[in-house]
């Protein structure tokens, strides 16, 4: 739950319907860290794409698991971590999406990392110990 | 998710989703609009006004009904986008794949031209 020392961390079950129910979570904790409403809005499409690539991909079984989302706002800036103890993958890895060809061809998908690397300032993927970890930066304006 | 619906005197399809278009939606959303589209609808209008967010999973349905109507000669236009979701619509590069338009009567006179 939020807390007021600019900390936050929520642990997700690995089900789709968990993600709006952060969002409400992310958005509470940054409106009442002073982040601007159009960067809670970036930030929780961010989190979406990260976090619904990992409940779609990390985990091959059928089993509950745990998606971990951590919070920090420090000066200006938010730093994001999703991290989960699935299968290792580096998202930034994902060639980028097509974005010029015509509506037929067009591919379908390949578009969520490309929304996380647009939306945030900075992005990274490390691998740690048994654990798949994406850390997002944004920075903001001073509230 | 809801999407309400309805059919205009020029037989243009107008579908309204609300709320939320995301990965844990998309898949109710998609059975709904894709059994719209099967009855050989040509004309189709996706009237946004109550689309409070929308991920990349909603743009892939988005994509796939503009793909389906266009192999059937007919025509999807979008309209009403709230700023949030048209800045989605930018970085994903569909504003221009897609006819996207401010009003709902742009938007039938669009697929009915």
């Amino acid at each position: 739950m939020s807390g007021a020392d600019g900390l936050l961390t929520l642990r997700l079950p690995n089900r789709l319907a968990a993600i709006a129910e952060a969002a409400e979570e992310v958005e509470r904790f940054c409106a009442a860290n002073g982040v601007p409403p159009a960067v809670i809005g970036h930030l929780n499409l961010a989190l979406d794409e990260a976090i619904t690539n990992t409940i779609e991909y990390a985990w091959p079984d059928d089993g509950d698991h745990e998606v971990l989302v951590s919070l920090a706002i420090e000066a200006a800036e938010i730093v994001a971590e999703v991290s989960d103890d699935g299968a290792a993958f580096d998202p930034l890895k994902v060639p980028p999406p097509d974005l010029e060809s015509d509506l037929q061809a067009r591919p379908v998908g390949g578009l969520g990392v490309h929304f996380v690397k647009t939306l945030m300032d900075e992005v990274a993927y490390r691998r740690a110990g048994r654990r798949n970890v994406l850390t997002m930066r944004k920075r903001f304006g001073a509230p | 998710m809801k999407i309400p619906s309805e059919k205009t005197r020029n037989k243009v399809l107008v579908l309204k989703p609300e709320g939320r278009l995301d990965s844990n939606s998309v898949g109710a959303a998609e059975t709904e609009m894709f059994a719209h589209l099967e009855t050989n609808e040509t004309r189709v209008v996706l009237d946004l006004a109550g689309l409070d967010y929308i991920s990349s999973s909603g743009l892939r349905l988005v994509l796939m009904m503009g793909k389906r109507l266009s192999l059937k000669g007919g025509k999807l236009a979008l309209c009403n986008l709230k700023p949030n979701i048209r800045e989605v619509f930018e970085i994903s590069g569909f504003i221009s794949i897609l006819t996207v338009v401010g009003t709902r009567a742009e938007a039938e006179a669009a697929v009915v031209g």
